[in-house]
């Protein structure tokens, strides 16, 4: 058998051939194809989108107020106003009672408080003359 | 070089891009043409592969870096292009690529595009049963006539192990035409 040799033999084509005018015609279509380079439209939903999203945070931040205050008023201390409300009308402490809870700095301090001055009080006085009546009763 | 990167902004610039895509296309389209038909050797599939081929190319020539020739990149994509294809359809049939080729090539007698005797059948035979580098380089080397720099380049191979790849392919090749 004889050795076959590349070299030896004449070219080998591959023989590959295309129908006619394939070139000619294959231009025009994929310049058909190419993507276009219109301007970008941006469609409308996705605007909407983003109000979307944000709309549902701010929801969902409201919802969540309540569990927030919830969550804080379930705390131990007692607030001042509930604790004001509790000795208004639950208490059983008498006046004598505070009065005895006070010691000698607290009257001091008070005493401070109504320290007012004599011409002060002359000049109310005298300004006011419905005293009188006050004083005569 | 200066001349290609003036083309590539030509190509790139909205006004003269359409124009310039096409003498793109003109210059182009038989090399790639005959480089994408030799690795999947039946014209419809080629026409397929050639046209995703160029729509590829459009679509990144805005990423194109300039850092190898045009020419070879337009190459590179054809021949990934070609090779993802016939793997894809070797899978969607079930079979392996040697098969689906040998397949292909069985076919190509009555292939109105064909028009080869019995060596041209049996060096196809011959090539298919190389691995996939040798193929493609015995394709480029043997067929197209492409220079071992422009194949290398391509490929990314160096031109030394090209020249082995292509040794081993013709001596394979010339041993199984030989026995058959």
């Amino acid at each position: 058998m004889k050795t076959f040799k590349l070299e030896n033999e004449p070219k080998i084509e591959s023989g590959f051939r295309t129908p006619e005018n394939y070139f000619e015609d294959f231009s025009a279509k994929v310049l058909q194809q190419l993507p276009k380079n219109e301007p970008k439209v941006i469609s409308i939903f996705y605007k909407r989108k983003t109000w979307m999203y944000s709309a549902a945070a701010v929801i969902i931040l409201a919802l969540t107020i309540p569990v927030y205050n919830n969550y804080y008023s379930n705390s131990s201390e007692i607030d001042t106003p509930s604790l004001e409300n509790y000795i208004a009308y639950h208490t059983s402490v008498s006046d004598a009672d505070l009065v005895n809870l006070l010691d000698e700095k607290d009257i001091q301090e008070m005493s401070v408080d109504l320290n007012i001055e004599d011409n002060i009080i002359e000049d109310e006085l005298s300004e006011n003359k419905n005293l009188e009546q006050y004083l005569l009763n | 070089m200066q001349e290609e990167k003036e083309f590539i902004q030509e190509l790139l610039n909205p006004k003269t891009q359409n124009q310039a895509f096409e003498k793109l296309l003109k210059e182009y389209q038989k090399p790639l043409y005959n480089h994408i038909r030799n690795i999947v050797l039946n014209h419809d599939d080629s026409d397929d592969v050639l046209q995703n081929t160029f729509v590829k190319v459009f679509q990144y020539l805005k990423n194109f870096k300039g850092e190898s020739k045009l020419f070879s990149w337009m190459y590179r994509i054809a021949t990934n292009e070609a090779l993802t294809f016939l793997n894809q359809k070797a899978k969607k049939n079930g079979v392996s690529c040697e098969t689906l080729q040998n397949k292909t090539i069985d076919n190509l007698k009555a292939d109105i595009y064909f028009d080869g005797n019995e060596i041209q059948i049996k060096l196809q035979k011959a090539i298919v049963s190389l691995p996939e580098k040798q193929q493609l380089v015995f394709k480029m080397k043997y067929f197209e006539e492409l220079k071992y720099e422009e194949i290398s380049e391509i490929l990314g191979t160096s031109v030394g192990a090209l020249k082995a790849s292509y040794h081993h392919a013709v001596k394979k090749i010339e041993a199984l035409v030989t026995i058959n």
